[in-house]
């Protein structure tokens, strides 16, 4: 049980800069997300914590012990490979065994928590096979069982699900949540899949380019991306985003894109002090959820569009819509929808609903402004 | 295109030849190996079945006029109750298995050492194996040539040692009990390269992460040797032991051209009193029941090894 | 260790970083060990009669071709070297490409008797040389076969198969098979996915074994002597003569040696990354 904390953490690779200027503060008992695109320098980080990598500089503690460039047998962490790492010549017993028969357990101590531990994964009936007799999901459970049968301060997880199918991705994220937190040990999760970390996770860190990007709750990350990479990475299916201008109409200030006119809520101009970049090139977000379609111009749907894909998901209709030189994609529920159109070409009207537009910067991607409904407290890192 | 040759119905014009094609799960890989068995089988077999008839006759080469009869089992008989033949199995028994011992230790040795990042690795290991490049013949002459009384390089230095420190000059090759040791240390210096190769090898094989679960599960560089990195090395300890028994059961030139099996018959394999036995005393039925005798104790040895490390392997290599 | 043990452990200022100082004594000293006997002997191929056959051994010396213009010119060994590179070069070529298929067929099919042709043809490998001599002496007699490259091309093959089908079987097994599944759901025929797919793949450990066996045929003793006379010798029987005897020549001795091992080191010099890798095939692991 323990808190962990890194430091100005930095890893370079000759001239490659794989880590640059990592700063965490996870709480006892947290579930926190490193997420990213491949590359962007978060396995390199948890590898760091675990002690297989060294830092070039900084510093990593866990409690208040300072581990940095401690070996990994003395860390006292736990970990999951994401190949599981396991012993193929070693029965399953073996293996979960192993870190218990390292420590010299007695023999009847370590029957009895490798009994326990299998229960929890529910792998209680494979305990005599060997590693290539089981399926990928007991694999997994054997290697997460390896990993809990320790008394680890903290638990480190390097993409765990990336081999098993979709089906079997789903019912272990909720069971692995559920274990979290009963079992209350600080855990690190290593991931590319946005839907796990906002699932599962107490906090995330989104990371690229071996920089972190924010560092924040699920929600707030969702609801106030503090950039346009943050924004278009979670979410499925993608946050819009396009070039816009802000001009001056006789409306109020809007959002120009080529012929297109998106209205924008006066008070959150406001707010934001959106005057100011009046002629300057912006970029503008929107979620698909956050788009109205109608088949119809009035006063609300005033952005014309047509059709160019349409997939239907079951529950949901997506629609991808060409609007003049952009194309956005929306999202609305098949009841609403089912009557629409679904040829190629079919003229539609969008609403970009104004309390849900972000703006960025078009150099930096920084958000310049977030949407008035996000909730969400600003108690970002 | 694949060819979707029916093997069930004549009536389809399909060529002969492609009924034994690579449809035919059964048949072909029979049709692969066909080449090679056959000729394996005239080299291995026929001398095999010669040696047999032989062996079971009464052929000395040099005594063509004697009546040349079946003997039965007479020659086998012979051989078991002669204490040569009982000697010389031991001492290559005490050969193969000393040498065989101390080249897997060092080879294994070199190859965790290689393991670490050195530089100018390519040039060590060129001279770590050029004693296996040298033919077994040339290495012989070499080290005879080093142990040679008086003149050779380690003779001549060993004896300043000893004028200094004062011991007697070491007879390598000549006092019984060295001698087979010296030849020991010769076939070591010789063939740990191979162990070495294949030994390196199979530990290249071995993926990281194992490893890495082990270290973070505490355990230190000691047990992780011996708890992982020996255990996923067992094939290739298997191949390169297997293969090399079998080789230092038949050293031929080291022994013939550094000692004669001498001095007297301290040295004497059951090769080179094979040697002895077809070429200097031309009884071939001896020779040749000698011959197979060897080759039963061979085969038996390899079949019992091979067993009892693929029982303890069961992990798919 | 127990965990309150682990607590106390602090972390070092720094990475620990490998020390291999001693490692480089010990390869030193391995390199010495291996070389200086086989050094000492190509030496003594450079000396004149009279240094190489004194009493105490000589480091100093005055180099000269002596030795080895005897050999070449008197004794006419080069035509040994050329028997000896014609025979190592068909018999690896050929016990290459025949094994092959046969490691294939032994690694890819399961059908019955696999294990035991495979037990079976590894014993090819268990006889003494001497012990079948005199079966094939008589048997090259009556083909014609004796003193012939030919008749020594074929044994020398017959001889490598072994090794060959034992070494490439595993490396064969490495290969997943959908590699060539997939060739040939694309419409290759089986020979035409082997050709483009697996061959590829199994490159470097061929090499690998070719190198091998090609060691093993030009060093190969037994056969060469008793199989040979004139015609067809090779050069290890040719140098057995100049060891043999009360009055060793050992400048001719060493001149010998080195004109039968220098083509073998270069050639493993210039081959040593491939022997690697191809030994090491397999590492890679989908």
């Amino acid at each position: 049980m323990a808190e962990v904390q890194m430091q100005k953490l930095i890893k370079r690779f000759g001239d490659f800069v794989a880590v640059d200027d990592v700063n965490i503060d996870v709480e006892d008992g947290e579930f926190v997300f490193l997420l990213g695109p491949s590359g962007c320098g978060k396995t390199t980080t948890l590898r760091m914590l675990a002690g297989l990598e060294m830092p070039t500089e900084g510093q990593i503690s866990i409690g208040a012990r300072n581990v940095t460039y401690l070996k990994p047998r003395y860390r006292n962490v736990g970990m999951v490979f994401q190949d599981y790492g396991l012993y193929r010549h070693m029965t399953v017993f073996g293996n979960i065994a192993y870190p218990l028969q390292v420590r010299r357990l007695r023999k009847d101590e370590i029957a009895r928590k490798v009994g326990e531990v299998a229960e929890t994964m529910q792998i209680s009936e494979v305990l005599t096979r060997k590693p290539d007799q089981l399926s990928g999901g007991q694999l997994q459970r054997v290697a997460i069982a390896r990993m809990l049968v320790r008394d680890a301060d903290v638990f480190l997880m390097d993409e765990p699900m990336s081999h098993l199918d979709a089906q079997l991705r789903g019912h272990m994220r909720a069971e692995l949540r559920h274990i979290q937190k009963e079992i209350g040990v600080t855990t690190i999760f290593v991931t590319h899949d946005q839907l796990e970390a906002m699932t599962m996770a107490d906090r995330i860190i989104v990371m690229k380019d071996g920089r972190m990007l924010q560092f924040a709750t699920p929600r707030e990350i969702f609801e106030r991306p503090r950039n346009e990479f943050v924004a278009t990475f979670v979410g499925e299916p993608q946050m819009n985003v396009f070039d816009v201008t802000l001009q001056k109409t006789d409306r109020g200030i809007a959002a120009i894109a080529g012929d297109i006119i998106v209205p924008l809520d006066s008070s959150w101009v406001e707010t934001n002090q959106l005057e100011q970049h009046v002629g300057d090139q912006l970029r503008l977000g929107i979620r698909p959820e956050h788009i109205k379609v109608a088949e119809k111009s009035d006063k609300s749907h005033t952005v014309p569009a047509e059709l160019y894909a349409f997939e239907p998901t079951g529950a949901e209709n997506l629609y991808v819509m060409h609007c003049g030189e952009f194309e956005v994609t929306t999202r609305t529920s098949t009841s609403e929808t089912a009557h629409f159109r679904k040829d190629e070409g079919a003229p539609f009207s969008l609403c970009f609903d104004p309390q849900w537009i972000y703006l960025f910067n078009r150099s930096t991607g920084e958000a310049i402004a977030h949407a008035s409904l996000s909730l969400v407290q600003e108690g970002d890192f | 295109m694949a060819e979707t040759i029916a093997t069930t119905t004549p009536t389809e014009k399909v060529s002969f030849l492609s009924r034994f094609g690579p449809s035919n799960k059964k048949v072909f890989p029979w049709v692969l190996m066909a080449p090679t068995l056959i000729i394996l089988f005239a080299i291995g077999v026929y001398p095999f079945l010669y040696a047999l008839n032989i062996a079971s006759h009464n052929i000395i080469l040099s005594k063509p006029y004697l009546p040349q009869f079946f003997v039965g089992l007479y020659n086998y008989q012979s051989l078991i109750q002669d204490p040569e033949f009982w000697h010389a199995l031991k001492t290559t028994l005490i050969f193969t298995i000393e040498a065989v011992f101390i080249e897997f230790w060092l080879g294994l040795g070199l190859a965790l050492l290689f393991q670490r990042s050195i530089r100018g690795m390519s040039v060590v290991r060129i001279f770590i194996l050029i004693p296996m490049i040298l033919p077994p013949l040339v290495a012989a002459l070499v080290w005879r040539y080093m142990f040679f009384p008086g003149a050779g390089l380690v003779t001549y230095y060993s004896g300043k040692l000893g004028q200094v420190l004062g011991f007697e000059p070491i007879p390598f090759l000549s006092d019984p009990d060295i001698a087979l040791q010296t030849l020991v240390f010769v076939d070591v210096w010789e063939w740990t390269p191979f162990m070495f190769l294949m030994l390196a090898a199979g530990l290249a094989q071995i993926p990281r992460q194992p490893y890495e679960a082990a270290e973070i599960d505490g355990a230190s560089a000691w047990r992780v040797f011996w708890t992982i990195t020996m255990p996923l090395l067992r094939p290739a300890i298997l191949i390169a032991v297997v293969i090399r028994t079998m080789d230092a059961f038949r050293t031929y030139e080291l022994i013939v051209v550094m000692t004669r099996g001498g001095p007297g018959n301290a040295t004497t394999t059951l090769n080179v009193l094979l040697t002895k036995t077809g070429l200097e005393f031309f009884d071939a039925s001896r020779a040749a029941a000698l011959s197979l005798l060897m080759m039963m104790v061979i085969i038996v040895m390899s079949f019992v090894f091979v067993r009892v490390f693929r029982s303890k392997t069961e992990v798919a290599e | 260790m127990s965990t309150t043990d682990v607590y106390a452990i602090e972390s070092p200022a720094a990475p620990e970083v490998q020390r291999n100082w001693w490692v480089y004594i010990v390869l030193f000293f391995i390199c010495l060990i291996n070389f200086v006997p086989y050094l000492w002997v190509v030496m003594t191929g450079f000396m004149d009669r009279a240094a190489a056959t004194a009493a105490t051994p000589t480091w100093l010396f005055v180099p000269t071709f002596e030795a080895f213009s005897y050999l070449i010119f008197e004794k006419g060994i080069l035509w040994n070297f050329l028997n000896s590179t014609v025979v190592a070069f068909a018999s690896t070529v050929l016990s290459v490409s025949i094994g092959m298929f046969c490691a294939y067929a032994i690694a890819r099919y399961d059908f019955t008797g696999r294990d035991d042709v495979s037990f079976w043809v590894l014993t090819n490998r268990m006889m003494p040389p001497v012990a079948v001599l005199l079966p094939i002496f008589i048997t090259f007699q009556t083909l014609k076969l004796l003193d012939t490259l030919v008749g020594l091309i074929f044994l020398y093959t017959a001889m490598q198969l072994p090794f060959v089908v034992w070494m490439l079987t595993g490396y064969f097994r490495d290969i997943p098979k959908r590699y060539e599944e997939s060739a040939m759901v694309d419409g290759d025929t089986w020979f035409a996915a082997f050709r483009k797919v697996t061959l590829p793949l199994m490159m470097p450990s061929i090499t690998a074994t070719a190198i091998f066996v090609m060691i093993l045929s030009w060093n190969e003793f037994a056969f060469a002597t008793f199989l040979t006379s004139i015609n067809a010798k090779t050069m290890p029987p040719a140098i057995m003569a100049y060891s043999i005897g009360a009055n060793v020549e050992w400048n001719v001795l060493g001149a010998a040696v080195v004109l039968i091992t220098a083509p073998l080191v270069l050639f493993v010099l210039i081959m040593q990354r491939q022997l690697i890798s191809g030994l090491s095939q397999g590492v890679v692991k989908e």
